[in-house]
């Protein structure tokens, strides 16, 4: 790979403008989503629109393609960036121009991510993300693959080659773990469905919604009520029929689980260098993103019963203040054990889990016993008023998960401190281990409700820049002891939390 | 959950009905104001704030009390908010901010001003010295 010039202000790819295009057009029907399918219904049901022949739509069509095509060449020729020793400078803006500079010091994260027309035409996209908040993100849509590996070495290695010999940075790069395709497979499969089902329950609802008066001029409601009725003749009929809703739902979740975990994770590497962590994953959306050990600040470590049994973890990365929408990416998925430990050691150096694991107080069940009390209220009121106290018997359903939640929540439930880290266990149908560096907390909270302070328990709140993390419900002078100790800690050493 | 709630409030509740529970909306909304304000009053005993040499307390709270630390060494800037009420009344908040989530930050409300710019001065040293 010859090296590039970046010290001069340049443009992205051509390329660029198709892409920027694509971005604008995709935004533009998407606000207007809403005015746009009312106004294709009342088309398909009149053949026109506040009194236009179809000449014209054509006509409006184009005029808005064409000033959606000038907007994203007068963005593209706007779009300016260029490298300094210290700085990465952006230009860009068509009537109000903006200027960004970033010290390469302050660049969290590098990603390179590649979607689907990015893929067609053979470009990537380079996101440059601070600690700061959404705004100060930065986003190069078009950029020649080599040419965005060439200037994201330049933004990391410049800062790193203070303290490494620049030359062993870049050679230095092992492939620690692919996903294979089977273990995707068995990722995907072992995922909580019922999560699926409920996002593809709520999809189906909205479109429900949305076409509700379009679907009722085809009687859908009624054939269908007409198709339960003739099944549900009998009693073995309707319980076979509810089978069948039942086992389709399931396949239909688990499909969807397994598409969505393969979309996602396509292709999953973790590539170690010297001191940085590279993920590269995604069908559709292609992305690559470094870590930096220094920067991380929770580690979680999840998986549930049969997925231990497969062998399956899943490690997510936070680091400080991230936006929701790429939190996901950090995750790493279908992680053998001893891979899952090996990571963490390489991510957090001295992590030691062998440590003796403490419980909370029996009080913890007690907390767990009046939030099942109140979902099964939950669900008894409104079946009440709408079965009759005919379906009493769903509550023998219910008072078993009541129990097993109870069980397990306390069972999973624990914590260990040493001197650098505090890990906590928690989770019901998950198994979730939270591992956080003492010198990256930001601040601790001794929390205690009146109702506790008679039992002598309370909790503690930890935070760092990422994610808070609770002790629940332990003894009110072991918790005493664990505030004190962090603080201590924290206000005794000098290391920097990023 | 939220979305759960107002779907269910959309449904079953007619326009011509929320005419006419008006009444008892407002009465129910004054019962609101009356508990908040009782509960005010007697939480304010427990607001309390510390500054030690590294770190700054607060502890507030009447049925679930809770005391926050954070280390002066995490601020990440110190903001000292007056409005037209506080300023009538001589009063200040400071706002502690740290790079965590919004709930590890801290904001004392009612300080006397003096004493507020006390605090911010003293803790805007602190935090500049340490940098």
């Amino acid at each position: 790979m010859e090296p590039f010039d970046f010290t001069h202000p340049q443009r992205q790819s051509t390329k660029g403008i198709l892409v920027i295009f694509g971005f604008n057009l995709y935004k533009f029907l998407k606000r207007f989503f809403v005015l746009l399918l009312a106004f294709g219904l009342s088309l398909s049901k009149k053949n026109s629109f506040f009194n236009l022949s179809q000449a014209h739509i054509i006509v409006i069509t184009i005029v808005i393609l064409l000033i959606i095509l000038a907007v994203a060449v007068l963005m593209y020729l706007n779009f300016k960036y260029y490298v300094t020793k210290d700085d990465f400078h952006l230009s860009r803006g068509i009537i109000n121009k903006e200027k960004t500079v970033i010290p390469k010091s302050k660049i969290q994260n590098v990603y390179i991510k590649q979607n689907l027309l990015q893929q067609i035409i053979n470009v990537v996209s380079v996101n440059i993300e601070t600690a700061g908040d959404d705004k100060s993100e930065i986003e190069i849509s078009a950029l020649d693959k080599n040419i965005a590996l060439e200037l994201k070495k330049q933004l990391f290695v410049k800062r790193l080659s203070e303290t490494e010999d620049e030359a062993v940075m870049t050679h230095d790069k092992k492939i620690f773990f692919k996903a294979s395709p089977i273990r995707l497979l068995l990722e995907g499969l072992s995922q909580n469905h019922f999560k699926s089902f409920l996002i593809i329950m709520s999809f189906f609802f909205g479109l429900y919604y949305e076409f509700k008066e379009y679907l009722e001029d085809f009687n859908i409601q009624e054939r269908i009520e007409g198709t339960v009725q003739l099944e549900s003749d009998s009693i073995l009929n309707f319980v076979i029929a509810n089978l069948i809703v039942i086992f389709l739902v399931v396949i239909i979740s688990s499909l969807f689980s397994v598409v969505k975990t393969f979309i996602v994770n396509f292709d999953l590497e973790v590539i170690e260098h010297q001191k940085r962590i590279e993920i590269n994953k995604g069908l559709i959306n292609k992305v690559s993103l470094s870590l930096t050990p220094s920067r991380i600040q929770n580690l979680v470590v999840k998986t549930n019963r049969l997925k231990r049994y497969l062998g399956l973890y899943t490690v997510s990365v936070k680091q400080a203040m991230v936006s929701a929408k790429q939190r996901k990416s950090f995750v790493i998925v279908a992680l053998a054990k001893y891979q899952v430990s090996e990571l963490i050691h390489k991510l957090v150096e001295n992590y030691n889990s062998t440590l003796r694991k403490y419980k909370p107080e029996w009080y913890y069940n007690r907390i767990s016993a009046i939030e099942m009390f109140i979902m099964i209220l939950v669900f008894n009121i409104p079946a009440y008023f709408v079965f009759g106290s005919e379906k009493w018997w769903i509550n023998c359903v219910l008072f078993p998960i009541a129990v097993g939640y109870i069980y397990l929540s306390y069972k999973k439930a624990y914590y260990q401190i040493d001197d650098d880290f505090v890990t906590v266990g928690s989770g019901v149908i998950d198994t979730t281990t939270t591992i956080l560096e003492i010198h990256k907390i930001q601040s601790v909270e001794f929390k205690q409700s009146i109702f506790q302070k008679r039992r002598k328990i309370a909790s503690v709140i930890i935070s760092t820049a990422s994610k808070d993390t609770k002790i629940p419900y332990i003894n009110e002078s072991k918790a005493f002891s664990i505030y004190n100790f962090l603080l201590y800690r924290v206000e005794t050493q000098n290391k920097n939390w990023m | 959950m939220f979305f759960g709630i107002l779907f269910s409030m959309k449904w079953f509740i007619d326009d011509d009905e929320l005419q006419q529970g008006l009444p008892y909306v407002i009465q129910i909304f004054l019962v609101i104001f009356v508990l908040n304000l009782l509960v005010g009053i007697l939480a304010f005993k427990k607001r309390k704030y510390a500054l030690r040499e590294r770190d700054i307390i607060y502890s507030k709270g009447l049925i679930v009390n809770s005391t926050t630390t954070v280390p002066i060494k995490r601020i990440q800037h110190i903001e000292e908010v007056r409005n037209w009420l506080s300023r009538y009344f001589g009063l200040a908040t400071l706002k502690i901010f740290t790079a965590g989530e919004s709930g590890s930050d801290l904001s004392i409300q009612g300080l006397p001003a003096e004493e507020a710019r006390r605090i911010h001065d003293y803790i805007s040293e602190k935090v500049n010295g340490t940098i």
